[in-house]
């Protein structure tokens, strides 16, 4: 049997680079890392240096031909995201999808997507595995993309699969940065002590699913990809405990809730009348021609009335100023951790012999090395050393 | 050229990036200014700026364009030697963006040039705008935490996605001048020699990452002098393809002083262990890229009127230009088959 050829498109981003690494380990497959110019190449170089690199675009036709003429696999990681232009960025991606189907040699599609899909906070009564919620321009574009995939996958008899990834961590992802400096946030405080499910996934365990996928005869679909069972006080404990940090505090169920209803109840009306109640009103005391005003008018009022205003007036400042403080405290917490589980059918499939998942160790003393690397600034003199 | 309202004119050569989001925006909101025509190869681009900030003339030859008081040169460093001598020639005073030029020898023709010509020459290096950088400059030139024992700096973010085609100028070492080092290290070189006060430097050793003759990582260790100090050791590194701990780390004898890098980063004091221990409130008066674009538009458009050197005075940023120039010329390259990094 010869070798597959395999191409990654986004392979310099973080999940296409892991997967064109893990590649290069297998005998039986070949893979090709196609980027858009010579920057994303030299990433690429550097972390999979024996690795074949085509540059050029993949929504113009011809040069589509020449990146992926010869592949039997596609991984798709790219995706077209301009800023303040979702007419654009959607034009590109179909024409992307369009290349990936016009490349008469592929036979199989795989096609990353997001959680996002769903929403930043998923509710699986409202966003459902069928017909999904997404409230981003990211969601919304990825869910379009894998819409366009499944209509273009009814022309021609090539396998796809559509990959909804949870939030994947590990070495180098902005998932796992995140998880480090919210562990290191004095205030930070896990919603529901980290009950909930993580929708999340290690990037070599990723890796390794999609590997498995290119060869396994798995019905063409859609499908999530996530540690079903994985709550976010393991993901957290995983990252606290590799950087010998202590475990994060858990925040009481009353307030997560309280905090979980918030992300949930997310209204146009209740945004304006939120901004309208936080104008500052009061500060038109400030202007010397209404304050003079007004002391004019209280001295009109009873001294019954003037108390109570007083008072009343003290305790709305106490109010806000201490709503100030939490709410900077709560800007912090993502909706993302109030999540339920991702709605659907799950991606799980045997790992392909040959395809090693790393131990445990190694996954943490990876995490070690990368957060060193960007939270310490020393790295002389020992480790000025070409080789 | 005097200042009056609507009486300064300029005008652009490149509508790219940072013209488009950064200097039009400022210039379009200056009282005293007004935009005289765009140039760019890609005429169709300009005439859409052109259009959007009403600016009469749109050019694609400079030879064409009429006469102004300043120009804006926000072309990459690679296609500017042509460019510039003909502004210079014609008596434009002149905005260039960073970097100014790939070689000490360059910058010293242009300022020659420009000296030749009467003219005055400024260039973008916005970071000395920074809250931190003025901040901490303040504070060592004025000799509050005694002497410097070592520093170390640090830029550096593994590029994820660059929303660039084949053809972009960052992916051309002949036309981006080499690099990440060129690109963003004339940034973090320049806030040393600024924060630092330095009159003088060498290299001891510089090892760069290339791939394709493109640069995306640089490591060097050499020393500098200032007013105060001779030999003071300094290490720095840029990369594209690493997370690193950003920020410029001076090691005093019982702390650290970190000078955040951005606009909105902090002065801070960190343990010789590198544990935080306090920061210090800037003014905050110029807390994003925006208003600092603002304030070095401000003092060229002055350093024109009065002819007195600004913050953006070209002669300012040779030492920068110096120190990249030697750490290209002097460095171990590694672009070998296995790419690994040194300290993996």
């Amino acid at each position: 049997m010869g070798r597959i050829k395999v191409a990654v498109t986004g392979a310099a981003g973080q999940i296409g680079s892991v997967l064109v690494r893990r590649m290069l380990e297998l005998p039986h497959i070949d893979p090709i890392a196609i980027c858009r110019n010579s920057i994303s190449a030299g990433i690429i170089h550097f972390s999979s240096p024996q690795c074949n690199i085509r540059i050029g675009s993949i929504t113009d036709i011809d040069s589509a031909k020449q990146l992926l003429g010869d592949a039997e696999v596609i991984i798709n990681c790219a995706l077209a995201m301009i800023s303040a232009n979702p007419k654009e960025s959607r034009l590109q991606n179909e024409a992307m999808t369009d290349c990936f189907f016009s490349m008469e040699k592929m036979e199989r599609l795989i096609h990353l997507s997001s959680l996002s899909v769903y929403g930043g906070c998923i509710d699986g009564t409202k966003s459902e595995f069928e017909k999904p919620r997404p409230d981003s321009d990211y969601g919304r574009a990825k869910l379009r993309t894998e819409k366009h995939i499944k209509k273009r996958a009814l022309s021609r008899n090539v396998k796809y699969y559509i990959l909804r990834l949870g939030n994947v961590y590990g070495a180098k992802m902005d998932r796992s940065r995140q998880l480090i400096e919210l562990a290191q946030t004095p205030y930070f405080r896990l919603p529901f002590n980290g009950e909930l499910p993580s929708n999340s996934i290690h990037v070599e365990k990723l890796a390794a699913v999609i590997i498995a996928l290119i060869s396994n005869q798995m019905k063409s679909g859609i499908y999530n990809v996530a540690e079903k069972q994985k709550t976010w006080r393991q993901v957290f404990d995983w990252h606290t405990q590799s950087l010998k940090m202590p475990p994060v505090s858990g925040m009481p169920r009353a307030y997560s809730l309280q905090l979980k209803n918030s992300f949930r109840k997310i209204s146009i009306i209740r945004d304006i009348i939120g901004w309208l109640s936080s104008l500052p009103i009061l500060s038109l005391v400030k202007y010397p021609a209404i304050f003079d005003g007004l002391y004019y008018l209280l001295n009109y009022l009873p001294l019954s009335l003037r108390w109570h205003l007083a008072t009343k007036y003290k305790r709305l400042e106490a109010g806000r100023q201490i709503s100030e403080i939490s709410k900077k405290n709560n800007r912090i917490v993502s909706p993302v951790y109030f999540s339920n589980a991702m709605p659907g059918n799950y991606l799980i499939l045997p790992l392909e012999a040959g395809v090693h998942y790393p131990v445990s160790e190694k996954l943490s003393y990876s995490l070690v090395r990368w957060n060193e690397r960007y939270s310490k600034p020393k790295w002389l003199p020992n480790s000025f050393n070409a080789n | 050229m005097k200042s009056a309202a609507g009486n300064i004119k300029i005008g652009i050569i490149g509508a790219g990036a940072v013209a488009t989001d950064l200097h039009l925006p400022v210039l379009a909101n200056f009282p005293d200014v007004q935009l005289r025509w765009l140039c760019d190869i890609n005429k169709k681009r300009a005439k859409y700026l052109a259009k959007m900030y009403k600016i009469p003339q749109v050019f694609d030859d400079i030879d064409q364009c009429s006469d102004v008081d300043i120009v804006l040169i926000a072309i990459p460093v690679g296609y500017r030697p042509i460019v510039m001598r003909k502004v210079l020639k014609r008596g434009w005073h002149v905005f260039c963006e960073k970097p100014f030029a790939i070689s000490l020898k360059e910058h010293d023709e242009y300022l020659a040039e420009a000296n030749k010509y009467s003219v005055q020459v400024g260039v973008g290096l916005v970071r000395r705008y920074c809250p931190a950088t003025i901040m901490a400059k303040k504070m060592l030139s004025e000799g509050y935490f005694g002497p410097i024992v070592e520093v170390w700096a640090n830029e550096g973010m593994r590029t994820k996605r660059t929303g660039q085609d084949a053809g972009w100028y960052g992916g051309d070492p002949k036309i981006g001048g080499g690099g990440i080092l060129m690109e963003t290290g004339s940034h973090l070189v320049d806030q040393i020699c600024t924060v630092l006060g330095v009159n003088g430097l060498s290299v001891d050793r510089c090892i760069q990452w290339t791939f394709n003759g493109l640069e995306f990582q640089t490591r060097f260790t050499g020393s500098l002098s200032t007013k105060e100090q001779c030999d003071l050791k300094c290490s720095f590194e840029v990369s594209r393809l690493e997370d690193l701990c950003n920020g410029i780390f001076i090691q005093l004898s019982n702390f650290i002083l970190k000078c955040g890098l951005f606009f909105d980063d902090p002065l801070e004091l960190l343990t010789l262990n590198g544990e935080h221990i306090s920061r210090f409130e800037t003014d905050g008066e110029c807390n994003t890229i925006g208003k600092a674009f603002y304030l070095e538009w401000r003092d060229f458009i002055n350093q024109c009127i009065t002819g007195k050197p600004s913050t953006v005075s070209a002669d300012t940023a040779r030492l920068p230009t110096a120190l990249i120039e030697q750490c290209y010329r002097h460095a171990e390259i590694i672009n070998n088959k296995t790419g690994k990094l040194g300290y993996n």
